[in-house]
């Protein structure tokens, strides 16, 4: 039996303190993935918490088949999902905006050599790089940022992936092209303009 | 640039900015909510309960105090129902004696065997 579900039964049994444990354990993660999906650091915090207070209300329902994590995922995919409906499409911070009002399609590839620049220069203005880092990756839909951010930093195999995002092998490898591509063009787009300039 | 390296320039610069930071405050944030979602619960059960409990309630003693009221109210008695009713007895009263028991010849003639 897994530690996570030993605590599950914990939670189950009215230890409800317990379930601090899992938190702290996943919050990362989650919390991570759902600013990837809302590109808003507060509104992803909210919706970070009310996914784990969905998924502790919905407990009783959890099966040992999944990971809580590729379980928790799941309810905080949705739920960010369900807030982008919501407010249909944010697009006063977008690239999309900006793009609009400068009519400057080269813009991205100048906002990704200022990302560069501060990754370089070891930045200490985190909330910059991740303000700029979300910008830049508006230009992505959900669902890519979402499967990249599974992959490049959580870490998940493709068959959790499949797991969490209901798809199969292939569908995951075939998603997961098409986000790195689409963000290794738009690299290459700003390598080319740099290397012209000089 | 190779792509490999490429890539791995693009998940530095834009996917780990994404990475949130472990974080106490959202720990007891999020049992904070979970502390009070018991009383939530509660409430979300009663007010669902009551949706359905009072108008059901209100039905049902609609429906009692209508069927009291309709057993309880006199019919008002036409007066076929009465002859039907006379008649009845009547028959019986008529079948009950045999031709030579007549009492209506009886009480006309005045013979009595």
């Amino acid at each position: 039996m897994s530690d996570d579900f030993k605590i599950i039964q914990a939670v189950l049994a009215g230890d409800r303190e317990a379930y601090a444990d899992l938190v702290r354990a996943y919050q990362v993660q989650v919390r991570t993935l759902c600013r990837s999906f809302l590109l808003d650091p507060a509104e992803a915090e909210d919706a970070a918490q009310e996914a784990f207070l969905k998924a502790f209300i919905a407990l009783p329902r959890y099966r040992q088949e999944t990971s809580f994590l590729a379980w928790v995922y799941r309810i905080a995919s949705n739920h960010c999902l369900d807030l982008l409906r919501k407010r249909k499409r944010h697009k006063t911070d977008s690239l999309d905006n900006l793009m609009d009002q400068k009519g400057d399609s080269g813009m991205w590839a100048s906002l990704y050599g200022t990302a560069l620049e501060a990754t370089d220069e070891g930045s200490q203005d985190k909330e910059e790089r991740s303000r700029l880092a979300m910008q830049l990756l508006s230009i992505l839909s959900e669902e890519q940022r979402q499967i990249l951010v599974l992959r490049e930093l959580d870490g998940l195999s493709y068959e959790e992936i499949g797991s969490v995002l209901h798809c199969s092998l292939d569908g995951v490898k075939a998603r997961l092209h098409r986000a790195r591509q689409k963000l290794q063009e738009k690299a290459r787009h700003f390598l080319d303009q740099n290397s012209l300039i000089k | 640039m190779d792509p490999e390296q490429e890539w791995h320039q693009i998940v530095e610069t834009l996917l780990q900015p994404l990475r949130a930071e472990g974080s106490e405050f959202f720990v007891q944030n999020v049992m904070r909510k979970v502390r009070h979602v018991a009383p939530r619960e509660a409430r979300l059960l009663w007010r669902s309960f009551t949706r359905w409990a009072f108008p059901a309630l209100g039905l049902s003693m609609t429906s009692f105090a209508l069927a009291c009221v309709l057993t309880m109210r006199s019919a008002p008695i036409s007066t076929d129902v009465l002859f039907l009713g006379d008649e009845q007895t009547v028959s019986t009263d008529w079948a009950s004696h045999s031709l030579n028991e007549d009492p209506l010849l009886d009480s006309s003639t005045g013979v009595n065997p």
